[in-house]
């Protein structure tokens, strides 16, 4: 046989070429909306301390007056305060790469700029996890575990809230699963005045992938999957919220001139040649914390996961 | 060592009678493919649970606390980093945790028939992954080279029951259950009105109004609620 076939090649192919292409890992990459009922408090550089302290004061019309006789003595009325505590900590990355990995790196992603773009989505998804670990623990809880989660569960938590005193606008930041057994309800189970109503079609519309959802029910929802498990991992268990039950702060550290740093938003990004070894890495540190505030400003969502 | 798909000491074992058999020849691999590789689990932080008065369940016929967890993450509710490496301090997460009438339950208070002998007493459990070592709850079960995991529900189950049984949980208060029960009760009016054909929800919900009428029936014979004494408003005309 004399005909020239691929599988005779041996010599002159390559058993893998790359394409110039790649794709990323699946990966939430979501990041948390710039939203009203998320605070975010002052950052901790100079404050002498890595806590934060947050007063809640009784004020504005939390007591109301009593009737009281014409020319009776007004009796005092305490002024109701409490207080909540977000402590901040240390965040860090590092990436470091051999000289020879970065010279044969065919697709330019072991370099400063695609570290700092890492940097900036890094920070998101850490702040996102920090706040999305909170949820779970508001001492009001709707669902069922073992249940999947439903449109009538989304009513009680919007019913829950506002008994409560929570002012709107809510989010919510709940697990895909949650979020897609209510679709599920919402289209298959629902009456008319939800499933046929504008937000209604939008919800079974909405753009798949992870993040914001977009408003349903007076909540404005997003999903992540930092949202942790409850009962063994058996469940689910986000939270809705109004402003008042979550806070968070950061303490940037500002960038030294003198050193090869620079400041991608909050984040300090390094870079840190190690001579003796040929190797360079690519270090990022954040101080972040987040926690509770007002507990009874929110509720979480248990639901079968 | 655990073998793995590519051992090949059957294939040497069984030769002819009278052949050199020689040792097994088990290639190194970076990745076991085997039954025996590692699950996908993503890192996540050790946490304690606490219960709340306010939260539980009806699981397994029984009326069982709802968990939160504390996560021993720095930066989360008030935790810090410890001095010792690794460490972490939960001087602030315990006030916050009080204030808010959590009670953190002890990571040792586990049912002494879940613990193998010899084994420390802990609800977690650390679990090799893809990750690195990943710590879980003991009740959460991982599968190989899978990211889902399960609840091992009745372990589950006994071992939230172990939190009342021991007193590190009281049991939940009158008015929570019935609190609980209106709010099933609640919705299986709905359903009936809407001739909802959910069956199992139905019956499901009828169960767990049933759990909680025989708890809440149980209460009452127990505990009288309180009497006052009578009140007289001062009304003029």
């Amino acid at each position: 046989m004399t005909q020239i076939l691929y599988s005779n090649l041996t010599d002159q192919i390559t058993s893998e070429v790359l394409t110039g292409e790649f794709l990323l890992a699946l990966a939430d990459r979501s990041a948390l909306p710039n939203h009203p009922a998320l605070i975010q408090l002052p950052d901790v550089n100079g404050g002498g301390s890595v806590a934060l302290k947050t007063p809640q004061i009784g004020l504005m019309g939390y007591d109301k007056m009593s009737s009281t006789g014409e020319v009776a003595t007004s009796s005092t009325t305490a002024l109701t305060d409490a207080s909540a505590l977000v402590t901040v900590s240390r965040y860090s990355k590092r990436y470091e790469a051999s000289d020879l990995a970065r010279v044969v790196d065919a697709h330019g992603v072991l370099n400063a700029q695609m570290m700092a773009m890492d940097a900036v989505a890094t920070y998101s998804a850490t702040l996102r996890d920090l706040i999305a670990n909170l949820v779970d623990n508001f001492s009001t809880t709707v669902g069922t575990s073992g249940v999947d989660g439903s449109i009538e569960d989304i009513l009680d938590i919007v019913a829950t809230l506002e008994i409560a005193a929570v002012e709107g606008p809510y989010l919510g930041i709940v697990h895909p699963r949650q979020w897609h057994d209510a679709v599920k309800d919402a289209a298959l189970n629902s009456g008319g005045a939800v499933q046929f109503s504008a937000s209604g079609q939008a919800m079974l519309e909405a753009m798949k992938g992870l993040g914001y959802k977009g408003s349903l029910l007076g909540v404005d929802w997003f999903t992540t999957l930092d949202v942790p498990d409850i009962n063994g991992s058996a469940d689910r268990a986000g939270g809705v919220f109004g402003r008042g039950a979550l806070a968070w702060a950061q303490g940037p550290i500002i960038a030294d001139p003198d050193l090869p740093q620079v400041n991608i938003g909050p984040v300090l990004l390094e870079k840190d040649r190690v001579a003796t070894a040929a190797t360079t890495g690519f270090l990022m540190h954040v101080n972040l914390g987040a926690g509770e505030q007002i507990d009874a400003a929110g509720v979480t969502w248990v639901s079968d996961a | 060592m655990p073998s793995t798909a590519f051992d090949t000491a059957a294939t040497t074992q069984a030769a002819p009678s009278g052949a050199v058999g020689g040792a097994a020849f088990v290639p190194g691999v970076d990745r076991d493919m085997g039954p025996n590789r590692a699950p996908r689990l993503t890192k996540r932080a050790p946490f304690l649970y606490f219960a709340h008065p306010e939260r539980w369940q009806i699981l397994d016929g029984d009326i069982l606390p709802l968990l939160g967890k504390l996560k021993l993450q720095p930066g989360v509710m008030g935790v810090q980093r410890g001095r010792a490496p690794g460490a972490v301090n939960l001087r602030l997460a315990r006030v916050a945790c009080e204030e808010r009438g959590r009670t953190i339950i002890p990571v040792d208070s586990v049912p002494p028939a879940h613990v193998a002998p010899g084994e420390a007493p802990s609800y977690l459990r650390t679990i090799d992954s893809t990750s690195g070592p990943v710590v879980l709850s003991r009740y959460a079960q991982a599968f190989a080279g899978s990211a889902a995991t399960k609840c091992n529900e009745v372990e589950w189950a006994e071992f939230l029951r172990h939190q009342i049984n021991v007193g590190v949980v009281d049991p939940a208060p009158t008015w929570v259950l019935e609190r609980m029960r209106d709010s099933r009760a609640k919705s299986l009016e709905r359903m009936e009105s809407n001739q909802s054909t959910n069956r199992a929800k139905r019956e499901r919900l009828q169960a767990e109004v049933d759990v909680l009428d025989a708890m809440i029936a149980e209460r009452m014979e127990v505990a009288a609620p309180v009497v006052g004494t009578s009140a007289m408003p001062s009304v003029e005309g």
